[in-house]
């Protein structure tokens, strides 16, 4: 058929037709007119234009038809197997890169006055999971929690984006170009309007940047303030010393150790390391204890480093400040004044004295950064007279800027009073929330016109400043940082800014007209270490993750011959001390899912702040866990939750700050009660209060509800002389239990397996429950953030959890006589606030409180309950005693979970994955409901941080601790390919590498020379739950205490 | 004529013949016009809570079973509750159909039919529970032992996949049983109804009955072979139930006395229920002739035989707890009876062990009022037994750290009344759609009435055997 184009028209008919026509009318085309019938067929053909199938010959329809179909096969693989956005291919592979391989970097962590060298993991150019740096002095391969959580901060998607101008959308260059504005117009008085307010500026690029603009602008100050930062620490070692020092305890070969509210193992600047060597000493071979050193702890509030002391003692913050006078006094130090408290027993005063003094330069005293300065000061004054050789000083690491140095109260009253401040520039941190309220911050804040913060994350202080610049994140930028110790790293990036950002470095070097990159900036101010090699040295330096060379020497301070201390506080028997929160900090972690949904190591709490009060206050005031209590200090109230934490002085009340910040991400909204009203900056951790009970209440979001062992042998913990006496610490129906009678035939029998066996060994005297290891695990295993609620209704998903249990000892005759408790009978404290049939029944002594911490994991049984049960075959067993779970094979039934005696199983009770409150923005409205829409590239920004080596768990799939398999298969690659056996400690889980004291040992059982072997081979070694005849492959090492058998009876 | 009533004729009372009971039980269907407002009530009570089932069910789909109550330590709660309680509702029905019927208990007639169907509601009701109580419900079907290119069998030591066997089984005899007793009165459904669609529907459904003696004689082999075949399963099914309990090594589970403590308890269960719809549909629709208060004697007496049984089985729970020196056990039965579900524990013995003792008392077996009240309280206590075996045993176990509470949500009920709603629902079709009283064998039992009085007016000194022997 011919369409009509081709046909000729007569255009006669045309002319005629149209002659013939009225009015007007209207035609498309010639054809039209024309009405030919080749126009009338066209116009009914539906498909006009086409050829007709016959028209093709055979060697096109075969041409069309084999174009046809390949292309419809790329279509296939597009949607399959390409991406639908256009993809480049390296073209040139970058250097040491291999789909799939992980790279590891090298940088450090800043956090809080110090920073920990890690090495970061990358997959094709994702950073993806923090591991400790062994090279780095602060980390020696082990993390913390915070360092595990960092990560996640970098891919939150709440985090600040771009610049901001009083909430408008800005670029960098306006800001810049103001921010030149205001320092043109400033130099007129030398910058006598500028303040900078920062966190303690620990890097020396910074500094030396800073230092630079005050040469420019010399009448510019600075402002340092941090949250729960070292005050005391440094005015305690201005009254020792005469000068501020920084402090540092090498805890290795220490053999008596008194904590002075430190919490040194845990929540210290240096933790990690201190609890490496101070557990070091603690380790226990075979039945030789005597070699194990001790701890006193004298503290304000339980925290883990009470929870491993061999004697504890809980006091008020005058309590403690006696009990150091007293001490001192002991050691013949001029302390003026020794008052008496009710809370210290003059016995532990004299004992611990002694015992000090025995241990002479082994023996040493720490006292902790909320501790008064005189605290300090006297600790300083012991640690001299024992000529203590595990202290070590240093020059301050925190940067003394001279006359521009100031302080946040000069600030705001310069820009109040005499309003001679009209710029200010705030680096970092978040001083609006976590400053003492009665600073009043906004009001220098909104005196001044040109201010500007730089921040990762819009906080309440950004809320207050014109000018918000998003900043890096450390793992984004150049920059570098020294450590409490001297040490010195490079914080190199591992991945460009997933955002519009510049770092604090930058934006100080743009301020200074200097625009040069960070990396440039930060060669500049290590070209002159490095000298003629510098590039080599550089590289080098980045290698290892430790600037060499520039590493601060110890200084030897002598302690001033009198010690002006200042009179002993006495009186009021209601203390509130503030301390940041264990996970969230001064709050900088609030939108940090990992951190939040933590457990808090000494409460369970997770999402949450609570008034931790005593036991007996609790029953004084007539509340239980969740009620609301109203805290009044001089005027002010705050009304919150009380928590009711055995061991806490009945004189004290704990409030964790950090929560109740207003502006925060979708994560941290509504969690908490923001404390810092009730905090003066006269008083900014302690003061007197009044607490009574309000109405209302909280239902508290704890991980761990009951936390009496019932009297049932779950956790095995002795004294030395107990161990020594019994070293099996066996109970009665523990032979029966080893004995292992089984119906079964035993599994080597069944399946001989003459290759590695997978097995674990946890020891408890090393464990300190710091839960560094769930966070490792959570990283590792791109394991869920539930929420709260979640959480309250016990579905949180953590493979490994740290059991807390407690037990008494060191009870007086009179308590026994009484029948309050008897001899390491357990606590029933129960916890579990929606239970009101269980009471309370014992009055706590809190000094005779013992917690015991127990990780628990997956125990990779051998005969395993949960394999039997499951319907589909979805957990089996691997040839190397693995219990594995099939995510794809999972039906869901539960049953497996069910019949876990241990009860280590995690289920997907709805799709955690995608639900989690980052992806999430809510917005209220109606009231009472919360409407949570997806939150624009929340769910992309948060995929990038999985692991790729683990599978991602949906909705209604059970899963639990792998053992890390990914690891070992990774492990076992490498050795395959290099055709050698695996070799002992290869295999390194999350939850080993992150722990600070060692405790997890992991490796082939099958192997007697393994390290894992040979500590199942040790007395203490323990099965939970043996009787039930699993045949666990994690087992335990009984945990020891070492007490002082003279201060036993007391 | 004898002056005391035989047995027989305590069942049949009202001087009925052939036509009067063919009119009595068949009218219920063919003359819609018996069907009053109680009937709309009840009925539409069921179709609005079904739409209560439909809701909870498609919102679980869409979320996730996180929306139950369900946590971690208690992976099973209402779900599996409420699955054993509605199959153990069932179990009247096949005990009445097949054992009794091998028995030769002509007791049976009058109720066995709704039993029957009872059981099948209540068997769709308690497998709506293992397939949506998945996390993956699209995927359940890996249960069940498919050919499929990965070669995978399901895991046959696990006693969900005896569960699957067990409870398709169930339901497919059960409905076989009952199809084939329904057909000799589709039969007689389709020579009474007026209008032809309605002859040739029943029609169908009679599958071309026409009372042929070889029909019969087939019949009876039929009916008989799978009256055989259910026997079995009133014991099988229940013991495999429990398996699911008694195979693991949770406390409180892990029982031996747990199969037969079961069937009993399901025996108990089922008939409360029986009673729980018998009353009610007695005096709707007249039928105190054929369902007699003999009727209800018998199975009052049923249900306090079994109702010892279990209480028995309660008794000895505790006694092995302490008898075994085991401290989970132990702490076990205090928890329960200390614990804070204690209630449950308490209100379980009021309800299965106290009150079921009046039925001692024959006043109260012939009181139907009382009769039905305490059938709801034997309901409510073997759902409480349920709720004291799973999420009590699960929330405190071995290791105290990990113990929780459970707490059901609005979901959790909802999907519970929704599956309540959905077996009236059915039970109200049924009574209106299906002869819901077997009509033949209730003739047949007039037959047998008749033939004692012939034998009686005629051959009074026969043998004695022969009174209760029809040929």
């Amino acid at each position: 058929m011919k369409t009509p184009t081709q046909t000729e028209i007569n255009l006669d008919a045309v002319r005629a037709k149209l002659s013939s026509t009225n009015g007007p009318e209207y035609w498309r085309s010639l054809e039209e007119v024309a009405d030919t019938p080749e126009f009338k067929a066209w116009v009914d053909d539906e498909f006009p234009n086409r050829r007709s199938i016959a028209d093709i010959d055979r060697r096109n329809f075969l041409k069309l038809m084999g174009a046809s179909m390949l292309l419809a096969g790329i279509g296939g693989c597009r949607s399959m197997y390409l991406p639908s956005e256009k993809a480049v291919p390296y073209v040139k592979m970058p250097e040491n890169m291999l789909p799939g391989k992980p790279q590891y970097y090298a940088t450090a962590f800043p956090l809080m006055g110090t920073a920990m060298g890690v090495l970061v993991q990358s997959y094709d150019g994702r950073p993806i999971k923090i591991e400790g740096n062994p090279s780095h002095p602060a980390s020696r391969g082990a993390t913390d929690y915070f360092a595990q959580a960092s990560i996640l901060d970098l891919y939150d998607p709440d985090r600040m984006k771009g610049v901001q101008n009083m909430g408008d959308e800005s670029t960098w260059d306006i800001l810049i170009s103001k921010t030149r504005e205001a320092l043109e117009l400033a130099k007129k008085d030398g910058g006598a309007g500028i303040r900078f307010v920062t966190g303690e500026v620990h890097s020396p690029t910074e500094i030396r940047l800073l230092k630079q603009f005050f040469a420019k602008y010399p009448q510019a100050k600075i402002a340092q303030y941090q949250c729960g930062g070292g005050d005391n620490v440094r005015e305690g070692s201005q009254i020792a010393f005469g000068k501020a020092v920084s402090t540092v305890y090498d805890l290795s070969g220490a053999k008596v150790v008194l904590s002075l509210d430190a919490d040194f193992l845990h929540s210290m600047p240096n933790s990690v390391a201190m609890a490496r060597d101070f557990m070091a000493g603690r380790k226990v071979s075979g039945v030789n204890a005597d070699t194990m050193s001790r701890l006193y702890t004298v503290e304000c509030t339980p925290s883990p480093t009470g929870a491993m002391a061999d004697h504890r003692l809980a006091v008020s913050p005058n309590g403690l400040d006696a009990f150091a006078r007293g001490v001192a006094q002991v050691f013949g130090i001029e302390v003026m004044d020794v008052p008496q408290s009710k809370s210290v027993p003059s016995a532990w005063v004299q004992e611990v004295a002694a015992d000090l003094q025995a241990a002479g330069a082994d023996a040493v005293v720490i006292a902790g950064p909320y501790a008064p300065a005189s605290v300090h000061a006297l600790a300083h004054a012991i640690n001299a007279k024992l000529a203590s050789t595990k202290v070590k000083h240093f020059e301050s690491g925190v940067a003394d800027f001279g006359p521009n140095a100031t302080t946040l109260q000069a600030v705001v009253a310069d820009a109040t009073k005499s309003g001679t401040v009209n710029s200010i520039i705030v680096l970092g941190g978040d001083p609006a929330f976590n400053a003492p309220s009665d600073l009043e911050l906004e009001k220098a804040f909104n005196r001044a016109t040109f201010t500007v913060h730089i921040t990762t994350q819009s906080n309440d202080t950004s809320a207050f400043c014109k000018w918000v610049g998003s900043s890096t994140h450390y793992l984004e930028h150049w920059a570098d940082v020294t450590s409490l110790d001297g040490t010195t790293s490079i914080i190199q990036p591992l991945i460009a800014p997933l955002h519009d950002s510049k770092s604090p470095i930058e934006f100080l070097s743009l301020m200074l007209n200097n625009p040069i990159g960070g990396y440039d900036v930060v060669r500049e101010t290590w070209k002159p270490l490095g000298g003629a090699g510098f590039d080599d040295a550089w590289s080098n330096w980045l290698n290892e993750g430790v600037v060499k060379g520039a590493s601060a020497a110890p200084i030897a301070p002598t302690v001033n011959a009198s010690l002006t201390l200042g009179p002993a506080q006495t009186g009021g028997d209601c203390t509130v001390i503030f301390r940041n929160d264990p996970t969230v900090l001064d709050g900088r972690f609030a939108n940090n899912g990992w951190l939040q949904e933590l457990p808090k190591v000494m409460t369970t709490l997770t999402w949450d702040n609570a008034a931790l009060i005593s036991a007996n206050r609790a029953t004084e005031l007539g509340v239980k866990d969740g009620d609301h209590v109203k805290i009044t200090v001089s005027g002010k109230s705050v009304t919150m939750p009380a928590l009711i934490l055995v061991g806490q002085s009945d004189e004290v009340v704990t409030l964790h700050m950090g929560y109740g910040r207003k502006a925060v991400g979708s994560v941290g909204k509504d969690a908490g009660t923001n404390v810092n009203a009730l905090r003066t900056s006269e008083h900014p951790y302690s003061a007197k209060a009044t607490v009574e009970k309000d109405s209302g209440r909280t239902q508290l979001a704890l991980t761990q509800t009951h936390h009496s062992m019932e009297g049932r042998d779950i956790l095995k913990a002795a004294t030395v002389a107990e161990f020594k006496k019994n070293p099996g610490l066996k109970v009665e129906g523990d032979e029966l239990a080893e004995k292992g009678l089984s119906m079964w035939p035993s599994n080597d029998q069944e399946f001989p397996w003459d290759g590695a066996k997978w097995g674990m060994t946890i020891d408890l005297s090393l464990c300190m429950g710091c839960h560094a290891c769930v966070a490792a695990c959570q990283s590792e295993n791109n394991i869920p953030v539930v929420g709260k609620e979640q959480v309250i209704k016990g579905r949180e998903m953590h493979w490994i959890r740290i059991d807390r249990y407690y037990r008494v000892h060191g009870h007086t005759e009179e308590e026994e006589k009484k029948g309050v408790m008897s001899k390491n009978s357990e606590i029933t404290n129960s916890r579990d606030i929606t239970d009101p049939s269980e009471s309370r029944t014992d009055i706590l002594n809190p000094n005779t409180i013992e917690t015991v911490f127990s990780p628990v994991a997956c125990m990779h049984c051998e005969k395993a309950p949960c394999e039997p049960v499951c319907p589909v075959a979805a957990t089996v067993h691997s040839h190397e005693g693995l219990n594995q779970m099939v995510y794809n094979r999972c039906v869901g039934t539960r049953y497996c979970s069910n019949n876990c005696p241990y009860k280590v199983r995690r289920f997907n009770f709805l799709n955690y994955t995608d639900n989690e409150l980052q992806f999430m923005e809510q917005t209220r409205s109606i009231p009472h409901s919360v409407i949570s829409t997806e939150k624009p590239g929340g769910i992309g920004l948060l995929k990038l941080m999985n692991n790729p080596n683990v599978t991602v768990r949906g909705r209604g799939v059970m899963e639990k601790c792998t053992y890390c398999v990914q690891r070992i298969n990774q492990v076992r690659i490498e050795a395959k390919k290099e055709n050698r056996p695996i070799r002992d400690g290869e295999v390194v889980t999350a939850c080993q590498q992150a722990c600070p004291t060692q405790a997890i040992t992991f490796g082939n059982i099958a192997d007697a020379n393994s390290a894992v072997a040979k500590l199942k081979k040790e007395p203490r070694s323990y099965l939970m739950l043996p009787e039930l005849n699993t045949q666990n492959r994690t087992s335990y090492l009984a945990r020891l205490r070492n007490p002082n058998t003279k201060l036993e009876a007391v | 004529m004898s002056a005391l009533p035989t047995e027989n004729e305590l069942l049949l009372t009202g001087g009925h013949d052939y036509k009067s009971i063919d009119e009595l039980l068949g009218n219920i269907v063919l003359d819609q016009s018996q069907h009053k407002k109680s009937w709309l009530t009840v009925f539409g009570i069921g179709f609005l809570v079904v739409h209560a089932l439909l809701l909870a069910v498609g919102w679980l789909l869409y979320q996730g079973i996180g929306i139950w109550g369900n946590n971690q330590p208690v992976g099973w709660g209402f779900d599996i509750i409420n699955f054993v309680w509605w199959i153990g509702i069932g179990h009247a029905g096949t005990l009445i159909s097949a054992v009794l019927l091998l028995l030769r208990q002509q007791w049976r007639n009058s109720i066995n039919r709704f039993a029957e169907a009872m059981t099948l509601f209540a068997v769709m009701c308690a497998g709506m529970y293992p397939l949506l109580h998945t996390g993956r419900p699209w995927v359940a079907y890996w249960l069940f032992p498919y050919p499929n290119y990965l070669a995978m069998w399901p895991q046959f030591r696990s006693p969900l996949i005896w569960d699957v066997f067990a409870v398709t089984t169930y339901i497919t005899i059960s409905a076989l049983f009952w199809f084939i007793g329904l057909i000799p009165d589709f039969a007689t459904m389709r020579d009474r109804s007026q209008p032809m669609w309605l002859k040739k529907t029943w029609g169908l459904l009679a599958m071309g009955w026409r009372g042929s003696v070889k029909h019969w004689h087939r019949y009876e082999a039929g009916y008989l072979i799978l009256a055989g075949l259910s026997t079995p399963l009133v014991l099988s099914v229940h013991s495999i139930v429990s398996l699911d309990f008694a195979v693991s090594i949770v406390p409180g589970w892990n029982v031996t006395i747990f199969p037969p403590y079961f069937v009993a308890g399901a025996v108990f269960a089922g008939f409360a229920m029986v009673i729980t719809f018998a009353v009610p549909i007695r005096s709707w629709y007249k039928l105190h002739d054929v369902i007699t208060m003999k009727h209800f004697d018998w199975m009052a007496k049923i249900m306090l035989a079994t109702g010892l049984i279990v209480f028995y089985g309660y008794i000895l729970e505790v006694f092995y707890a302490y008898y075994s020196g085991n401290w989970a056990e132990i702490y076990l039965v205090k928890n329960r009876m200390t614990g804070p579900y204690a209630w449950a524990f308490w209100s379980l013995w009021l309800c299965n062990g106290a009150i079921p003792q009046f039925l001692w008392i024959p006043k109260v077996r012939q009181n139907l009022t009382v009769l039905w009240i305490i059938s709801q309280f034997v309901s409510v206590g073997m759902w409480l037994e349920r709720f004291v075996i799973i999420p009590m045993s699960l929330h405190r176990d071995y290791v105290p750290s990990s113990w929780g509470m459970y707490y059901p949500t609005m979901w959790d009920w909802m999907m519970f009344i929704g599956t309540m709603g959905f077996f009236t629902f059915m039970m109200m079709l049924f009574v209106r759609f299906m002869p819901l009283i077997n009509i033949f064998e209730v003739k047949d039992l007039l037959l047998r009435i008749n033939h004692e009085k012939h034998h009686a007016e005629h051959h009074e000194p026969a043998l004695v055997g022969a009174k209760k022997e029809s040929h």
